[in-house]
């Protein structure tokens, strides 16, 4: 098994063990991505610095998915089971 | 984490509002002429210097040096305690930082019977329903302010967020 697949079946393993918390995270993604491109007026400063916080977080989270999943792979060898 | 304590700090005094939010904006003149002048040094900045010098005022000390942040010189925890929000503060922040450092108590590693298993999975769960949280969190004030996504929904985001079961 290459190193490839290897992550691929740890990142599966994983989010098989997590599915509460993956689908919890998904669910909640797709409902602000509905809405994160809407047209909204930016009326004063505090609105401005306010989207542009939410834009940060909006992303945030997207990455935690791979940070969650596949992150710690990334970083780390797998391990192998003698 | 951080994102939604500066949040609740931009947020949480309604009279501070207005002053915070310029703050926030005119810091990005001070962080991308820092960037550029580090990055493109051949770069023509006249644009970005007059900028910078119109709102200098909003982010330099008395000694002419920039604010470490836009909120100032102080820390997340600081502002997380001007916000009300100090105890979730230090609770979370306890726990990632643990993670993050790879302190003992923290350390992404388990035994799995008579090995030390380095690739444990086992705070998975915690750090997506954490990030959620605090995702909701931002997204509730984001909507008190712009009123687009439905209250029914994100109500039922946070309901389903809160009896998670770990």
């Amino acid at each position: 098994m290459d190193g490839l697949e290897e992550l691929r079946e740890f990142k599966a393993k994983t989010i098989a063990e997590h599915r509460a918390a993956f689908d919890l995270w998904q669910r909640v993604h797709a409902l602000i991505e509905k809405y994160v491109t809407c047209g909204r007026g930016l009326s004063s400063e505090y609105s401005k610095a306010l989207d542009i916080l939410f834009i940060q977080a909006f992303k945030s989270h997207g990455s935690l998915y791979c940070s969650a999943s596949s992150g710690i792979a990334k970083t780390l060898p797998p391990s192998h089971e003698e | 984490m951080e994102i939604a304590f500066q949040v609740l700090y931009l947020s949480c005094n309604d009279t501070e509002r207005e002053k915070r939010g310029k703050l926030y904006i005119a810091y990005f003149w001070a962080r991308d002429l820092e960037l550029i002048k580090k990055d493109a040094p051949n770069a023509d900045i006249s644009g970005l210097q007059h900028q910078f010098d119109a709102h200098k005022h909003l982010f330099t000390k008395k000694n002419g040096k920039v604010f470490k942040n836009w909120w100032g010189d102080v820390s997340i925890g600081s502002i997380a305690r001007e916000s009300a929000a100090e105890e979730t503060y230090l609770a979370d922040y306890k726990v990632f930082s643990q993670m993050a450092h790879a302190t003992p108590q923290g350390m992404l590693v388990g035994l799995k019977g008579t090995h030390l298993e380095i690739l444990d999975t086992q705070h998975v769960s915690t750090i997506l329903v954490s990030g959620t949280r605090y995702v909701l969190t931002v997204a509730a004030q984001w909507n008190l302010e712009f009123k687009i996504i439905p209250e029914v929904d994100l109500h039922a985001a946070f309901d389903e967020m809160r009896e998670f079961k770990f």
